[in-house]
């Protein structure tokens, strides 16, 4: 079963510009998992995207080169038709579906290639029934935790029944279990033979499933690992790769000097949130003082994020208590002090330059713009000063959105996934900002389900369920944070 | 070199339809929210809204405009707007919103257009301003139909003053298509200056 | 499939509730008294009744009895504010609204599969399709956007929203129309690589197809339409 896919001196380079692919050479064999990584900008989503015929199709840009399926030119097929024979999964669980209920939308690809009422039903059921999702048929896609969603997106290519998948960043939004949940399914995938391609940054959750590792650089494959030696693989050549550590448990952890309690800068007095029926913050107490930097973890949907809100004043608590530096503060007045950053960047960024997006909203004065220019140097954004915020990639747009907070003075700085996609040495920078900030005296909180960037820059770690706090605790041993967050 | 920007010949395509209904989307959301808070106060919902509908709506158009390039695009609009009238209680002026639409195109015709300020403007004013009399006339008639039936239900003449007759006048229709033109023109300057500034700036027009 | 539990006129097609709505649009405007306009709404509002819909059924009959009431005070005492226009406008859109409310509760994979049968041009179509799938979206976009805006300061005060207001129309449409491109970009990729511009006729998951009970709703409706236009 499966198919090979047999990839000819791949060149491709969008409108005349840096070459994404540089004559890559690549074979894959029937029922093998590859992996595909490397840092961003790599070619890892270019290679995806020739191959499942976006490119050059949807992304304009010049191809050359040779992709064969099973001996078959690949060209020879209209990429409308490439659904038949090759799945897709996506990244985005916001914008990968078409249909607004499970059903239509696992009934889609059936639908679209012409098959008969009643056969779309039966492809229907039995993708529904493999992938166990057969409960939540009549749900609405948006009411799904983005796990969910996932499991829906695989289960509407399943439902065509093609030989190859190819995964683009499949894990990136989802939190550590959903992760793991997901690779079950890739792992499923594999024993019924299907060859999968997977561009991924995060390589733990497939380890054991995966067959070949390919690490990309500058559009060409630089080395290959097999299963075992990816696990081994040294820190430098980590580093030297630009990829995130495979094996979480061979995080390089350099304990974090213990601080001496500095200024108290907040405390949350018994903070109880209700939505309905849902509790999502049930009298939550802890302090945090000037210089810390927090982890925030616990599965989606406990709350970690309202109590970002409510603390930034975006959202009222029911009951309890906010004290900046000792005083009892009211929703207005937060805001502004309590810096909320959340998840999805392309919502809060107004500038038409880096520049305009730091001053924009109040007078434009000489301090403040030569605090911006400052602000700019420090974040490492200066050549790209000039360009429309929209333009920046995902580690550019982060540190950007730590900028505005820092043009604002806030004290306080809460970070809601601040690396979700974004590759090792995009991580690293983000991380090495966030101690700088702590060490001017910032007080960070950072929500997140990322453990290698947990450890990379976190003293203290406060674990929610359900929306109370189980555990406080500062980050000494990796092992311990790597077991309340559920990777191991 | 001259780089010739060639309209392409083809019909809409999917991401076409997806960039349209999306900008739609927001359109309606827009038109909504106008509707909702002129509504109350007749006089203003009756001139106005059309017009801020027009200038709001504006940047919307011009993004799909800019983006898409291809004839048609205002005969879609006028038609999804007609539709959406359909369920809200018009469903007579489907016909109407499919001319005003054809007759945008006809103001369209030509190489580019859809990329052109001035034409879009005019494209956008007219349709805003058809936008008004389409508003207009099936209110009207809604006030005389009801006027009428209350006076076959038993009410006299005097007690039904409904402040209609300080409402209803041709000059006043002029006015308000004026009004709209007006708007409407003055929402794709607006509009330009964001295109300008971002959409076109960040290349995703 | 097991219809025990589905009320009856549950089974209603889309296209049914469609041609009730308009026929709905046309009998508001040309019922000649308060009478014939009033038993043509109660129909409609048993036909709610019986799709299972009678809380909400319900409360439209309220909110009808208010206007009106409130209306035929309005006018006798010539009292201005709120404005009877305004009043008279809601009375006549009450009326198509009912069906309207119907349609909108039809999940939307079976209202697309009924819209599908219509004679409507194909490209209309889709771009209606994918309207029905962005508005759960771009609301929840507006609220990040408008979370945003509160952070940085752009809502601040009315006031500040009032002395500037392109300035926070800009804020507030800029991301707004980038997350709404890159989410409509990211469609597309998604329906072109599961083959959406396939050539051929489609079916659909969904079943749309008129029944008995369709014909004989319609019949009833136009009918009662006819009587309360032309004999009462």
């Amino acid at each position: 079963m499966g198919k090979t896919i047999n990839v000819k001196m791949l060149s491709f380079s969008y409108n005349g510009n840096v070459n994404q692919l540089k004559k890559i050479n690549l074979k894959v064999n029937p029922g093998e998992v590859i992996v595909l990584t490397g840092p961003s900008g790599s070619g890892k989503s270019s290679l995806t995207r020739v191959i499942n015929g976006l490119i050059p199709y949807f992304y304009n840009g010049e191809l050359s080169g040779e992709i064969e399926l099973d001996g078959k030119p690949i060209s020879a097929i209209p990429t409308y038709e490439r659904g038949r024979y090759i799945g897709n999964v996506f990244q985005d669980p916001r914008s990968q579906f078409f249909a607004n209920e499970v059903a239509g939308e696992i009934a889609f690809g059936c639908e679209n290639y012409g098959y008969s009422h009643d056969r779309i039903c039966e492809q229907v059921e039995f993708a529904a029934k493999m992938i166990q999702i057969t409960d939540i048929m009549d749900f609405n896609l948006h009411a799904l935790s983005y796990g969910m969603r996932q499991k829906v997106a695989i289960a509407s290519a399943y439902a065509v029944a093609p030989e190859v998948y190819v995964m683009d960043e499949p894990s990136a939004n989802l939190d550590t279990k959903s992760t793991f949940i997901f690779g079950e399914l890739v792992q499923k995938l594999k024993r019924e033979g299907k060859t999968v391609m997977i561009a991924e940054h995060r390589l733990h959750y497939l380890l054991g499933i995966a067959d070949r590792y390919l690490c990309m650089d500058d559009g060409e494959i630089v080395r290959e690992f097999t299963d075992n030696e990816i696990r081994t693989l040294s820190d430098d050549m980590i580093q030297l790769l630009g990829l995130r550590t495979p094996d979480l448990r061979n995080i390089v952890y350099f304990a974090q000097a213990v601080q001496k309690k500095k200024k108290k800068v907040f405390e949350l007095v018994d903070l109880c949130k209700k939505f309905g029926k849902i509790t999502a913050a049930d009298k939550i107490s802890f302090s945090g003082y000037s210089g810390e930097i927090i982890a925030i973890i616990g599965s989606n949907g406990t709350g970690k994020s309202t109590i970002g809100k409510l603390m930034a004043g975006l959202i009222k608590e029911d009951s309890g208590q906010i004290l900046l530096y000792g005083k009892p503060t009211k929703k207005k007045y937060r805001l502004g002090q309590v810096w909320y950053i959340p998840q999805d960047l392309d919502s809060q960024l107004f500038g038409e330059s880096l520049l305009d997006e730091l001053l924009t909203g109040k007078k434009e004065t000489p301090e403040r713009k030569t605090k911006a220019l400052q602000i700019i140097q420090q974040l490492g954004l200066t050549n790209v000063i000039k360009q429309h915020p929209a333009t920046l990639s995902g580690g550019q747009k982060q540190r950007l959105a730590l900028g505005v907070a820092l043009m604002y003075n806030a004290p306080i700085i809460i970070m809601d996934e601040p690396t979700s996609g974004l590759d090792g040495r995009n991580m690293k920078k983000v991380s090495k900002i966030i101690k700088e900030l702590a060490d001017e005296g910032h007080v960070i909180l950072v929500i997140t389900h990322d453990a290698e960037f947990a450890l990379a820059c976190c003293g203290r770690a406060i674990q929610i369920q359900n929306g109370k706090i189980v555990h406080d605790f500062l980050i000494k041993d990796p092992i311990e944070i790597l077991q309340k967050m559920d990777y191991l | 070199m001259e780089k010739i920007v060639v309209m392409t010949k083809a019909k809409f395509g999917i991401r076409d339809i997806m960039t349209a209904a999306a900008m739609i989307v927001l359109c309606v959301a827009v038109n909504m929210i106008i509707g909702t808070i002129t509504l109350p106060v007749p006089i203003l919902y009756l001139y106005f809204s059309a017009g801020m509908e027009g200038f709001l709506g504006a940047v919307f158009y011009l993004v799909v405009a800019n983006r898409i390039n291809k004839h048609g695009l205002l005969l879609i609009w006028s038609t999804i707007f007609g539709l959406i009238q359909l369920i809200s209680g018009y469903a007579f002026m489907l016909p109407y919103f499919v001319l005003l639409g054809a007759l945008a195109e006809l103001i369209m015709i030509g190489e580019n257009s859809y990329r052109k300020p001035v034409r879009n403007a005019i494209g956008w004013g007219v349709y805003t301003a058809g936008m008004f009399i389409g508003i207009a006339v099936p209110l009207w008639w809604a006030w005389d139909s009801y006027s009428e039936m209350a006076l076959n239900s038993g009410f006299t003449v005097q007690t039904l003053d409904m402040q209609l007759n300080m409402v209803k006048s041709p000059g006043l229709m002029i006015l308000g298509s004026v009004i709209s033109l007006v708007l409407a023109v003055l929402g794709i300057m607006f509009g330009q200056r964001l295109l300008r500034k971002h959409f076109q700036k960040a290349g995703v027009v | 499939m097991n219809n025990a539990h589905i009320p009856k006129l549950k089974q209603l097609d889309g296209r049914t509730i469609l041609m009730i709505t308009i026929i709905a649009c046309f009998v508001t405007f040309l019922a000649p008294d308060q009478y014939s306009h009033a038993l043509f709404t109660l129909f409609l509002l048993i036909l709610m009744c019986l799709s299972g819909y009678w809380k909400q059924s319900l409360c439209f009959a309220i909110v009808y009895i208010i206007i009106v009431g409130w209306l035929t005070i309005g006018i006798y005492n010539n009292i201005v504010f709120p404005s009877p226009l305004f009043l008279a406008l809601i009375y006549k859109i009450i009326m198509p609204f009912i069906p309207a409310y119907m349609l909108n509760k039809i999940p939307s994979g079976q209202l697309t599969a009924g819209l599908r049968k219509l004679p409507i041009p194909q490209k209309i179509l889709m771009v209606l399709i994918v309207m029905l799938r962005f508005v759960p979206t771009v609301s929840q976009e507006f609220k990040a956007v408008r979370d945003a805006m509160k952070i940085r300061g752009f809502l601040s005060s009315f006031g500040n929203v009032i002395r500037h207001p392109l300035g926070t129309l800009e804020y507030a449409v800029v991301p707004m129309v980038f997350r709404s491109l890159k989410i409509s970009d990211e469609l597309t990729a998604s329906a072109i690589v599961r083959g959406i511009e396939c050539p051929g006729n489609k079916d659909s998951y969904y079943v749309s197809t008129l029944t008995g009970i369709d014909l004989e709703i319609s019949i009833i409706t136009v009918l009662f339409a006819v009587v309360c236009i032309v004999i009462i």
